[in-house]
């Protein structure tokens, strides 16, 4: 009886104490641009797509734009697939990823276009990631 | 007064017999004399709700744009089953399917409650009432005034043409509606200080929220699968979460009551499970429908208008509050009895398996709730990446695992004897090792990729999969209707087991193709062989034919992913794109276009001019004098990031440039930008290494008029092995789940005796007390 008990309190214990661990890891803060640009690990991003800043690289397969943030920062990010959907039409852009160099290499993209399906004010967000 | 009006007077009628029912049968638990009345009350709100969906349904088929609601999810071109699905398309039209499916299940509910009815109804009814109230501050019927109704709807989204939009929601929220049974129940048991009455009545439906909720999960994630394009059919959304979280806890709940029934405990964790189950999915609706989370979804829920949120938090507050506040007034007189005897018992193997459930349920919970706590504690907004869901539930999926293959080998009422235990699991034990070992060697051999922790966790799948699919195989031979939990079981373990592999053996191919040109891949020769509708680029339904040629003498086949512009806001006309799927027994070939393509293929539509040249050679295109004066060579020698550049001097209008059109093996090529606007191209397939020629395209070019010979289509493919597993395995849980339904609905009644005296008294009771459930009103029949 004792014995059962024990399992199972100690079998809880250790797999909270791993997802704990796991939250650590893989929590992925919101930053602005000037605060991206301090950052080592991974963070997300918002911004604006800078206008005609979209260029969809068919040889190195890669998408690049430029965003904008609420405080008029500008950060240009590398987001290493031919993004789907429509991203030009992009509104607004939650890029996650992190910093290399001077660029910003986005490993998944939120995009909101206005959705014409959800009424007049409403948006729709699409996801790229690789 | 036209139909919306009638919708909404119908939606004020219902909020208002909702509420009535709900005080009289509150009053009827003290006097039963107001029963008859409860129910009558109750009778028309249900009336009220299903007219108010009819009518919607109405306005939607007769496509009544003067209905904002109508104009804003529907379209005239539409066929009848998409107009019929745009009445669950949008926030208002799926709060009225929820109530719907909430006021129907009750009618299924009251006959089967016997003593239980007053309270159970009090709560159940009270629940309905929140739902239509939303609905009174969210009204589907909302008109436009008569100056400003559009000539036509603006249609329904593209993604959401499919036909499992006219399955998935009104399957899920079947389960949705049926979480506020438990609940209700739950909190008469409490109320009625009864510990295992409630169990018996409640079973059959929380068998019943379990399979519709699950199947609604399954068809979402088909859904996503076949049509979204990104090639899982899971992805830790908000959404998604706020639907698996409840379902976790009911299947905790579903044995634990099981466990209730057999060994007589757990009474304290089953009143508790009943009583999040509901509050749960309440909370999932405030976060995914408020836009606290709208920055992590991609589900395009619009906020809610603040009355019908405020609703929505009010209704999330009073339950959790008022069925956890009742859970720890009463606590200390529910009874605690041990049931586990010793660590081979199956006793323990349940309640570990159900606190498995719970955690991977709380760990959830936290996970996508982090953008909302990490507000409120740190200031700073933060979000979990998809790895945490990996992360954080992996020990508890293993030790689940590792339970559901043991448990057919373990009994309720013996400690087991540990040699003889050993002895039982050695078939399965070994033949998963036999497996294991196989694997290991193939993969040692074709070189796959190797992880220990994936590894451990398709064995223990393999486990669970083979010891309960050996007590399946002899069930059915004795009693057929027993074996539904350990054929849901055999499904799970099949679940796991494809989504692991096909994921963690997932193979990847990329090419750019173009008219004419190929690429190998997985054993194929890809080749682009235009549209399905060519003179159409703009039609709905086109497609991009892709031939795929065997290059080992197996079957080869055309794919025919769907690509093609929605123009229904001809200012803005989107892209829609959604796989090909070509189905083999062992393997799935996801084929998708890059969407991207399209912004290639838009350019392409542009009249392009081609011009062969060799190197050393000037040539004159319109007003551009071109000398093609070498090549340049980037990357490994034939190696897939081998690129070609044709150096060009290019003299515009007297000025001269340098432009270097790039091409890359295999895979695209790199325009360069021409003087006087336009580009310049060249195609990987077009250049002779031998005649040093390229044939350079001009594209933009001011007066051009002949179409471009080059379409240029960026195709994705990846092989998903084992993927048919998991589609197996969801059959085969909602197959065993159907059983198991079946089973309890046929035998709940029969067990509870009915006191003298007691509702029945107040007449009206159709039928004879209790010998058969009333045909026609079981979910299992």
């Amino acid at each position: 009886m004792k014995k059962a008990y024990l399992i199972a309190i100690g079998f809880i214990a250790l797999g909270l104490l791993m997802a704990g661990r796991a939250m650590i890891q893989t929590i992925v803060p919101y930053v602005s641009v000037a605060q991206a640009r301090q950052s080592h690990g991974k963070v997300q991003v918002k911004g604006q797509l800078v206008p005609g800043s979209l260029e969809m690289d068919h040889v190195q397969m890669q998408t690049r734009f430029i965003i904008q943030d609420a405080q008029g920062d500008r950060l240009p990010v590398v987001h290493p697939k031919l993004a789907q959907g429509n991203v030009e039409q992009a509104t607004e852009i939650v890029a996650i990823g992190r910093m290399e160099g001077d660029a910003f290499v986005a490993e998944k993209i939120l995009y909101k276009c206005p959705s014409k399906y959800q009424g007049k004010q409403m948006q729709e967000y699409q996801e790229s990631s690789q | 007064m036209n139909t919306a009006e009638w919708g909404r007077l119908v939606i004020y009628l219902g909020t208002a017999s909702a509420i009535t029912a709900t005080v009289l049968f509150a009053l009827a638990a003290k006097q039963e004399r107001w029963l008859l009345w409860a129910r009558r009350a109750y009778a028309l709100a249900v009336a009220s709700v299903v007219t108010a969906f009819g009518i919607l349904i109405a306005l939607c088929m007769r496509s009544d744009f003067r209905v904002v609601y109508v104009a804003n999810f529907s379209s005239s071109d539409l066929p009848w089953y998409y107009k019929l699905s745009s009445a669950w398309a949008g926030q208002e039209g799926s709060f009225l399917l929820w109530a719907f499916w909430t006021a129907l299940l009750g009618l299924l509910l009251v006959r089967r409650l016997q003593r239980y009815e007053p309270l159970t109804m009090t709560v159940y009814s009270s629940i309905l009432a929140f739902l239509m109230a939303i609905l009174t501050k969210q009204s589907p019927f909302l008109l436009y005034p008569p100056s400003e109704v559009p000539p036509e709807g603006m249609g329904l989204n593209p993604l959401l043409q499919n036909y499992w939009m006219a399955i998935h929601p009104p399957t899920i929220f079947i389960g949705f509606a049926a979480l506020a049974i438990p609940f209700s129940i739950a909190v008469a048991a409490l109320l009625r200080k009864d510990w295992d009455g409630w169990a018996q009545i409640a079973m059959p439906f929380v068998i019943l929220c379990w399979v519709t909720l699950g199947a609604g999960l399954i068809l979402g994630g088909y859904w996503a699968y076949v049509t979204l394009g990104w090639g899982g059919f899971w992805g830790w959304d908000p959404v998604e979460n706020s639907s698996l979280v409840p379902w976790l806890v009911i299947t905790g709940l579903m044995h634990g009551l099981v466990v209730q029934r057999n060994r007589g405990g757990l009474h304290r964790s089953n009143l508790l499970m009943a009583l999040l189950g509901a509050p749960l999915f309440f909370y999932g609706t405030y976060m995914t429908r408020s836009g606290a989370l709208a920055e992590s979804s991609v589900h395009a829920f619009d906020a809610l208008a603040k009355g019908a949120l405020g609703l929505v938090v009010a209704m999330f507050v009073t339950y959790t509050a008022g069925g956890l506040g009742l859970w720890l007034f009463r606590l200390r007189s529910i009874p605690s009895k041990q049931t586990a005897e010793g660590v081979l018992s199956r006793d323990l193997a349940f309640s570990l398996g159900i606190i498995a459930l719970v955690v991977i349920a709380g760990l959830t919970l936290i996970g996508a709730s982090m953008p909302v706590i990490s507000h409120l504690i740190a200031k700073q907004s933060s979000a979990v990446d998809v790895s945490y869901y990996h992360l954080a539930n992996a020990p508890f999926a293993y030790v689940f695992l590792l339970l559901l293959g043991l448990v057919p080998f373990l009994s309720w009422h013996k400690v087991e004897n540990t040699d003889a235990f050993i002895q039982r699991i050695s078939a399965p034990w070994y033949a998963t090792l036999v497996i294991g070992l196989a694997v290991a060697f193939v993969s040692y051999f074709l070189r796959l990729p190797t992880a220990v922790g994936v590894f451990v966790l398709m064995l223990l799948a393999v486990f669970a999969t083979l010891s309960n699919a050996m007590l399946v195989w002899r069930l059915a031979q004795r009693s057929p209707m027993s074996m539904g939990g350990y054929l849901t079981h055999v499904g799970v373990g099949l679940v796991l087991l494809g989504a692991a592999a096909s994921a963690f053996y997932e193979q990847k191919a990329e090419a750019v193709l173009t008219n004419g040109m190929t690429a190998e891949m997985f054993g194929f020769r890809v080749r682009y062989a235009g549209m399905t509708h060519p003179d159409e680029e703009m039609g709905k339904d086109n497609a991009v034919r892709l031939k795929f040629e065997s290059l080992n003498g197996g079957t080869s086949f055309e794919a025919r992913p769907v690509y093609y512009f929605d123009t229904h806001n001809p200012m803005q006309p989107r892209r829609v794109a959604e796989p090909y799927i070509y189905k083999h027994a062992l393997y799935d070939m996801y084929i998708a276009i890059g969407s991207d393509g399209a912004g290639v293929i838009e350019r392409m539509q542009d009249p392009g001019k081609t011009l062969p040249i060799r190197r050393g050679e000037t040539k004159k295109m319109g007003d551009y004098t071109v000398h093609f004066k070498n090549f340049q060579i980037q990357g490994t020698m034939g190696g897939p990031d081998m690129s070609i550049g044709a150096v060009l001097d290019v003299e515009y209008r007297g000025k001269k440039t340098e432009l270097v059109p790039v091409a890359v093996l295999g895979r695209g090529w790199k325009p360069a930008k021409l003087p006087g606007g336009g580009e310049v191209a060249i195609f990987p397939d077009e250049i002779n290494a031998n005649e040093r020629q390229v044939v350079l395209h001009f594209f933009g070019m001011p007066g051009q008029t002949t179409m471009p010979d080059h379409i240029i289509v960026p195709v994705e493919v990846k092989l998903k092995p084992l993927i048919n597993l998991v589609w197996l395995g969801t059959m085969l849980m909602m197959l065993g789940g159907g059983i198991a339904m079946r089973r309890r609905f046929a035998e709940a009644p029969l067990r509870i005796q009915e006191p003298a005296g007691t509702p029945e008294a107040a007449g009206k009771r159709r039928g004879k007390p209790r010998t058969k459930p009333v045909p026609g009103m079981t979910g299992g029949h």
